[in-house]
């Protein structure tokens, strides 16, 4: 018989055995209890029809609800429905595959019977007060407060807990719990001499070792792990082209808050509304990123309003199940079918995160969609308070300069300056002009080209007559003088100039542009760019118009991150205008200037927020372009007669000559913008100024954060969560939390994500303490008291403990929400210290090891098998934060392989292929293959718990994988050095499995060890071949490779092991 | 026999054999032990015992997916009127409320785009085709075409993950992940669930979740096959380790964690035993079954000398029909490139050429073998393309953009009736007017084909039952056998 279906048999024999014994655990007694044995049937097969869902709601029966459900429980129609053999009439109705067993028919008859009483679901009920320790018999077996709980259950199933682990197992638990890591040998081994002094407190020895991992580093890059999932945080945007972004600095702050114990209720607060305390410091804006770290979408023609309602509903998510323990998906779309959420109260609640200046996509990594912190280094910090003080001194110098060329002047100083015909006619920094006179002919394409995007080249249709233009036309150069033409506009073709340096926030420049609007659009149309990106987002400067409305706008990420101004009124429609937008250099919004036919327009600032360069180089575009823009709505049925450009803002005297023709009347701003030196000066110095000071926030780093809108955004209920459903007064919704949900939204505040938090960790609040307590616990064990994490509504399961979890949360939330606190006690409790090794008995009585009867014993995650072996090979990295990096990963670059738009996979060199896993880069459309195979979740979405599957790739990996190799060689290098072969083997065995090495396990080893060797010195090239895998130097050369290789597959044996890989 | 595990293992042989099929793989038989917190009710055990719901026709999947979206104007879909009106605007009234793309929503106008390719019927059917596809004339007769596909989604990614999973939002599982939970796999040395990737394209991307397992136990998810030397990841042994002293390394291992299962008695080990055989055993059946040395010239004449080339299109047919033939549940194909917003012309010829032979060839050779009753291939790409041009048009090039309100694929084998073309798309090509077929319906059919009752195969998640259809779906009756 093969090996596998002897195992087959062992399994079957156990799940055989299982479901022999399996109605020995009785939770019931005669009384049904409706929490735990009634509203799960009738939330499972009722609640569809009879729940809380108007919509779909029966024949207007509802069963979730006390006082409705009355009448058909009364009259008996309730169990008429329940047992009748008619299709016609039996509920649940034979379509919706809901069907009851005879068991649970008899369960609801016997609620009848009792009264049918209803209960409130129990994860609703605030928090008690307090909640006692119950007496147990045997008080000797408990250590904490929590023991009582736990043994108080057993002793009801007349079970007894299991003995205590031996010190070294417990150990190794708590050092993977607390820290992700193993103890290291040396850590074992001081452990196992405190422990052998006799008569030794031993229970100060354990806490004392409690004490030193909860004050290590590791401690919060493992906890962080857990809520990073949670938190869907990664290193990419997720979708189509899959961009890296910026997040990682809230990765690190996780960690930090950890390793600083930052009570959970602070934590949250930060997250959630950091930026809403009073002048918040830089870490609680960071913490905001929680509710910006969601996926993003960056593709070619997605409608921005579909994805910015996307990102809304993600935040909603993530808060519902990451904090509350609550799905709100399904009320998304409608009123939940479960729980007693409303599809009003899922829009109430969008309203809190939908008020932030984004326009639900991104375009590029450099382009941090906004809003945004800046998070310098303290240098950078020294550096931009510099240039901050640089740009005052340049302003004052510039104010003093044109005080005194307006006295100049006004004292007739410059009057013979003034005399020249030049100055009087000629504008000063003209650098580009086209006139659109004569057809397109390949003359011209040093200067310009038809096209429809600046990368490409297209015709023209015919130039149209434009005789009756009432302004001067340009000079003509080299004496042509042709009847005067117009470039008809079709919206889609324009052209591109080239030549022209981007625009930014340090450089003036003036664009005049004669043209003629024919038809009113209610669409915004490109008239002239000088932008790069896609339609995923443009950046650079633009001047539009909409509905008759110009607008000039400068910005890196629109609208969160930029400057504009809009007229306030329209523009006459159909007539000849000579257009002059200008911008003065000077990284102010009030610099943005718009003339109309030699008249100041009256605008209106519609931003005003500046981060970083505005001219981001990305691969599309980068041209200075009139009348188009890549998959942009160029300005259709326009015309356009010509087009100037200059590094300089026109002065008004300028302006009006170029409207009229008339010489330049002089003022004084003229004089300082184009005769005074002294003024030019002045203002090249300021425009250097602020150039340094975009240049230094450019190295910063940059990461999204929430920050408020001034005035909240509206919210609606999407009919079926559509975005472009319809919307009106009765579908507006205000801010608030669920109405049957936890305590009212505190009033004496505004609504606003600050009041959210303080309603999230109010300490009576049902939910908060509950969810978190119970995924710590996990933490420890494996499952939660609740063995559904993710969901604590009335479709989730029922806690196994209900006293402890209260109990546990209460003393949490009394304890300052403290976490190490919290953890400290699991460590030195009876019930995490007992054996996990199992009986038959043991398994038929309690499988899943509900009632806790036995210690914990699970598979380690990817993260704590990975650093496990580079921990016990040495080769561990400590080195902590920073950006993501980028360890081993098979094939060639796996990001390009499927996505040509993904950045290319950079392998990291030397030490940085060591350092910790919540370190290694996150790419969620394509996650490190070797972390998968172990279940990691691709943190696309919020993740409460991973799978723990034990599968055939697992093997492969950590046989073939270059990592595993490469440490098993390294611990191999490193016990060579032992000179006793039993002790180098008990020291590779310690290492990786915490305890020391049985005699039948080391001759098992042993003969392995000596085959290879056999094997290894007649093959010397294969030991050679085995050993030159991985990155790493090469041993000492005086080592025979055959011994090193064949201690490299002995390392390598031990690696795969049970005893590795599981914490038991 | 004091030794519990001993016991465990000697007792109850007779009732483990009486109750476990003899198809149960080790996929399967891990999935036996489910050890996440969801397992009991749902577990894979349960699910699996319920299957099929009635008797199915189709007993594996080959999807061949074709990613960016063909154009059904140039291929499948022949629209007369199109060329008629080349260069005139598309008519308010067709167009109706249907949003468009940000690509072509900012364009002054939406001309028609006639096809540039002859269109004919070929076969008893009477099928249409474009002179792109010479090859699909061979198999009109098998096949059955779906003009009136339907979606809602208008860009790829959201698109694709809605074909995929049965949602346009990532997080839920695929549907070969869905197969594999609901009908585990017939074979114990391969996975249940296989990808392959043309390589060498680029345009729009594939993501992992595409074959992932969303919240279903990642076991389920599909195993990505490569070309070149490991067609698995990490399938070799590490240069200077031969298959013998890999043999006594596991024997070592296998050794060790027995010492371990009789002290701790936790089946999980139990099943880590098995796990490192089933990998022993694929690093076997993986390079046997992606060798494709022991095909006969005759195949290559079938696929196109292109199968010859790892990693191309044909390549990946011939593979996929290898693994159908050690009954491999769900081989998915991708070939990407078929985004054609400019340049269509160009673009599209390519795409015919690299994915026509094969696609033919596979159906083809399935024929013969016997093997196409009970395989169903599956062809067509996440939506369709806009009758008008994006861009500009001139005379001998055009662009399409994204189209989610109507587009073609193609079905055959595995109980669905061949020679037959069902639904309509009116004389514009831009809406369906008869029989539509949205996403959720096309899935629901699949897994009818497959025995399965979309509506029950569920698990429950977050408190929901979720299933591949959302709560959508009607099986389409017209194209059952």
């Amino acid at each position: 018989m093969n090996k596998i279906s002897k195992l087959h048999q062992l399994v079957s024999l156990i799940l055989f055995t299982i479901t022999l014994f399996a109605p020995k655990i009785c939770f019931g007694e005669d009384r049904v209890d409706f929490n735990k044995d009634v509203r799960p049937i009738l939330s499972d097969r009722c609640f569809l029809c009879h729940g809380p869902d108007e919509e779909t709601r029966a024949a207007d029966v509802r069963f979730d609800i006390e006082a409705d459900a009355q009448d058909s429980i009364e009259s008996g129609e309730f169990l008429d429905r329940i047992f009748s053999d008619d299709p016609d009439l039996v509920m649940p109705k034979p379509e919706s595959h809901l069907e009851l067993s005879d068991q649970e028919k008899e369960t609801l008859q016997k609620w009848v019977d009792q009264g049918a009483q209803y209960e409130e679901h129990w994860s609703f009920v605030p928090l008690p007060a307090s909640v006692e320790v119950p007496d147990v018999d045997n008080e000797d077996w408990t250590r904490q407060d929590l023991d009582h709980f736990v043994l108080r259950r057993l002793q009801k199933e007349n079970l007894a807990p299991s003995q205590e682990a031996p010190p070294l197992r417990w150990l190794r638990r708590v050092t993977f719990d607390l820290t992700g890591l193993p103890p290291s040998s040396q850590e074992i081994k001081t452990f196992e001499q405190q422990l052998a002094v006799p008569g030794v407190d031993i229970e100060a020895i354990y806490e004392s070792s409690v004490e030193r991992l909860l004050a290590s580093q590791s401690y919060g890059q493992h906890m962080a792990v857990a809520w990073l999932d949670a938190a869907r945080y990664a290193d990419s945007y997720g979708y189509q082209s899959d961009k890296l972004n910026t997040q990682w600095p809230y990765r690190d702050w996780v960690i930090q808050s950890f390793n600083q114990n930052q009570p959970y209720d602070e934590f949250l607060t930060w997250q959630l509304a950091g930026d809403l305390l009073e002048t918040p410091t830089s870490d609680q804006i960071l913490a905001t990123a929680f509710n910006r770290i969601h996926r993003l979408n960056n593709e070619g023609g997605a409608v921005f309003e579909e994805w910015r309602i996307e990102n809304v509903a993600d935040r909603v998510h993530t808060y519902g199940s990451a904090v509350l323990g609550l799905t709100f998906e399904c009320c998304r779309c409608h009123d939940h079918k479960y729980d007693p959420i409303s599809a009003r109260d899922y829009y109430s609640m969008s309203a809190f995160f939908n008020s932030i200046d984004e326009n639900g996509l991104y375009d590029r990594t450099e382009k941090v969609p906004s809003p945004t912190v800046l998070l310098p280094s303290e240098e950078q910090k020294k550096e931009l308070e510099e240039n901050r003080i640089a740009i005052e001194k340049a302003r004052g110098q510039l104010d003093t300069a044109l005080q005194s060329v307006s006295e100049k002047f006004n004292a007739g100083k410059y009057a013979n300056q003034l005399n020249s015909d030049d100055v009087r006619t000629k504008l000063a920094d003209e650098i580009y002009r086209v006139d659109l006179d004569v057809p397109y002919d390949d003359s011209f394409k040093d200067t310009f080209k038809p096209s429809t995007n600046d990368r490409n080249s297209t015709t023209w249709p015919d130039l149209v007559d434009a005789e009756d233009v009432p302004f001067p036309r340009p000079v003509i150069t080299g004496g042509r003088n042709p009847p005067r033409k117009a470039l008809p506009l079709d919206g889609e073709r324009g052209f591109t100039t080239k030549k022209i340096t981007p625009l930014d926030r340090w450089t003036p420049f003036s664009t005049v542009i004669t043209f003629r609007e024919t038809e009113r659009v209610p669409q915004r149309s490109v008239i002239a760019h000088h932008t790069r990106g896609t339609d995923a987002g443009y950046n650079g400067w633009d001047l539009t118009i909409e509905d008759g409305h110009l607008e000039s706008r400068m910005y890196r990420v629109w609208p969160g991150n930029g400057m504009g101004v809009r007229t306030i009124d329209p523009i006459p429609v159909d007539q000849w205008h000579l257009l002059v937008a200008t911008y003065d250099g000077y990284d102010q919004v009030s610099g943005l200037k718009l003339f109309l036919d030699g008249k100041e327009l009256a605008t209106q600032v519609i931003r005003d927020a500046r981060v970083k360069s505005a001219n981001v180089l990305v691969d599309l575009g980068g041209e200075f372009a009139i009348g188009q823009r890549f998959r942009d709505r160029g300005l259709a049925g326009g015309l356009v007669a010509d087009v100037r450009v200059y590094q300089r803002a026109l002065t008004m005297p300028e302006i009006q000559h170029l409207t009229t023709g008339e010489p330049i009347k002089a003022d004084a701003m003229f004089v300082a913008s184009v005769i005074d030196i002294e003024a030019i000066e002045a203002s090249k110095r300021l425009h250097d100024a602020v150039k340094a000071f975009v240049d230094t926030q450019e190295k910063m780093n940059e990461v999204p954060i929430m920050l408020e809108t001034e005035t909240p955004r509206p919210a609606h209920v999407l009919a079926r969560g559509e975005y472009d459903a319809e919307t009106s007064d009765e579908t507006l919704v205000t801010r608030s939390t669920p109405e049957n949900i936890g305590p009212p939204l505190p009033d004496s505040q505004s609504a606003d994500r600050l009041a959210l938090a303080r309603w999230t960790t109010d300490p009576n609040h049902p939910l908060t303490a509950r969810v978190i307590t119970n995924r710590l616990w996990m933490n420890f064990f494996g499952s939660g008291l609740v063995r559904t994490p993710e969901n604590f509504g009335l479709q989730g399961d029922l806690p196994t403990h209900p006293q402890l979890l209260d109990f546990l949360s209460r003393k949490f939330i009394n304890d300052g929400w403290n976490v190490k606190n919290f953890c400290k006690r699991i460590a030195l409790s009876a019930t995490y210290r007992q054996q996990s090794s199992t009986s038959p008995e043991k398994l038929a009585t309690d499988p899943e090891n509900r009632l806790l009867g036995r210690g914990p014993a699970f598979r380690l995650s990817a993260e704590q098998i990975r650093d496990l072996v580079l921990s016990a090979s040495g080769l561990l990295n400590l080195t902590a934060g920073g950006p993501p990096v980028s360890p081993y990963q098979p094939g060639g670059d796996l990001w390009k392989e499927s996505n040509s738009m993904s950045p290319a996979y950079e392998q990291s060199v030397g030490k940085a292929l060591f350092r910790r896993s919540i370190f290694s880069v996150w790419k969620r459309t394509a996650p490190l293959p070797n972390m998968m195979a172990f279940d990691t979740s691709s943190r696309e979405v919020c993740t409460i718990a991973r799978s723990r599957t034990n599968t055939p790739l697992q093997a492969l990996v950590l046989l073939n994988d270059v990592q595993f190799i490469e440490s098993a060689r390294k611990l191999a290098e490193q016990i060579h050095t032992i000179k006793d072969q039993d002790a180098r083997l008990d020291e590779a065995f310690l290492r990786l499995t915490g305890t020391h090495l049985e005699p039948e396990e080391a001759d098992i080893l042993s003969k392995l060890y000596t085959a290879e060797l056999k094997y290894f010195t007649a093959n010397e090239e294969d030991a050679k071949a085995f050993l030159a895998i991985g990155s790493s130097s090469p041993a000492d050369a005086n080592v025979p490779l055959p011994e090193l290789a064949a201690l490299t597959t002995v390392c390598q044996a031990i690696l795969n092991l049970d005893s590795t890989v599981t914490k038991r | 026999m004091n030794d519990p595990s001993n016991q465990l293992l000697s007792t109850n042989r007779r009732h483990f054999l009486r109750n476990s099929s003899a198809g149960v793989g080790a996929m399967a038989l891990a999935s036996l032990l489910g050890t996440t917190s969801n397992a009991g009710a749902q577990s894979a055990k349960s699910i699996q015992a319920s299957l099929p719901h009635f008797a199915p026709k189709a007993k594996r999947v080959i999807y061949l997916f074709q990613s960016g979206g063909p154009a059904q104007q140039d291929l499948f879909d022949y629209k007369p009127l199109l060329n008629k009106m080349h260069g005139e605007n598309l008519p308010a009234k067709i167009r109706g409320e249907q949003r468009l793309t940000g690509m072509s929503a900012h364009q002054s106008s939406l001309p028609l785009a006639g096809s540039k390719y002859k269109f004919n019927q070929y076969g008893e059917s009477g099928a249409w085709l474009s002179e792109l596809l010479p090859h699909h004339q061979k198999i009109v007769d098998d096949v059955c075409f779906i003009r009136s596909m339907h979606t809602e989604a208008i860009n790829h990614d959201p698109a694709i993950t809605m074909f995929q999973t049965g949602s346009q939002i990532a997080g839920r599982p695929s549907f070969g992940s869905w197969l594999s939970y609901g009908l585990g796999s017939e074979n114990s040395e391969l996975p249940a669930f296989i990808v392959l990737a043309t390589s060498g394209k680029s345009g729009q991307p594939l993501y992992s979740r595409l074959w992932g397992s969303g919240f279903l136990d990642s076991r389920y998810q599909g195993v990505r096959f490569r070309s070149g030397k490991d067609a698995v990841f990490y399938l070799s042994n590490p240069d200077g380790v031969c298959q013998s002293r890999r043999r006594a390394q596991l024997d070592s291992i296998a050794d060790l964690n027995r010492l371990q299962l009789k002290r701790e008695l936790d089946p999980e080990i139990e099943s880590r035993i098995a796990q490192y055989e089933m990998a022993f055993s694929m690093q076997t059946s993986v390079p046997e079954v992606t060798d494709l040395s022991d095909e006969p010239d005759s195949t290559f004449e079938l696929y196109g000398e292109d199968a010859r080339i790892p990693g191309t299109f044909a390549a990946n047919c011939l593979m996929a029909r290898r693994m159908a033939q050690r009954d491999v549940r769900f081989v998915q194909l991708y070939h990407q490139g078929w985004d054609q917003h400019n340049d269509l012309p160009k673009g599209i010829t390519k795409q015919a050429k690299e994915t026509d032979q094969a696609s033919a060839a596979l159906v083809q050779d399935l024929k013969q073998r016997g093997m196409l009753d009970d395989t169903l291939v599956i062809w067509g790409g996440e939506f369709g393309r806009t009758s008008y041009c994006q861009g500009v048009m001139t005379a001998d090039n055009y662009g399409r953009d994204h189209h989610p309100r109507c587009f073609t694929s193609w079905v055959a084998g595995g109980g669905v009736k061949p020679g037959i073309t069902i639904g309509k798309t009116d004389e514009f090509g831009y809406n369906n007017v008869e029989d539509p077929v949205h996403v959720h319906d096309f899935n629901a059919t699949m897994l009818h084909l497959m025995g399965i009752d979309h509506e029950q195969l569920t698990y429950k998640y977050q408190g929901r039952r979720f299933r591949l259809t959302d709560v959508h779906g009607e099986v389409v009756e017209k194209i059952l056998i």
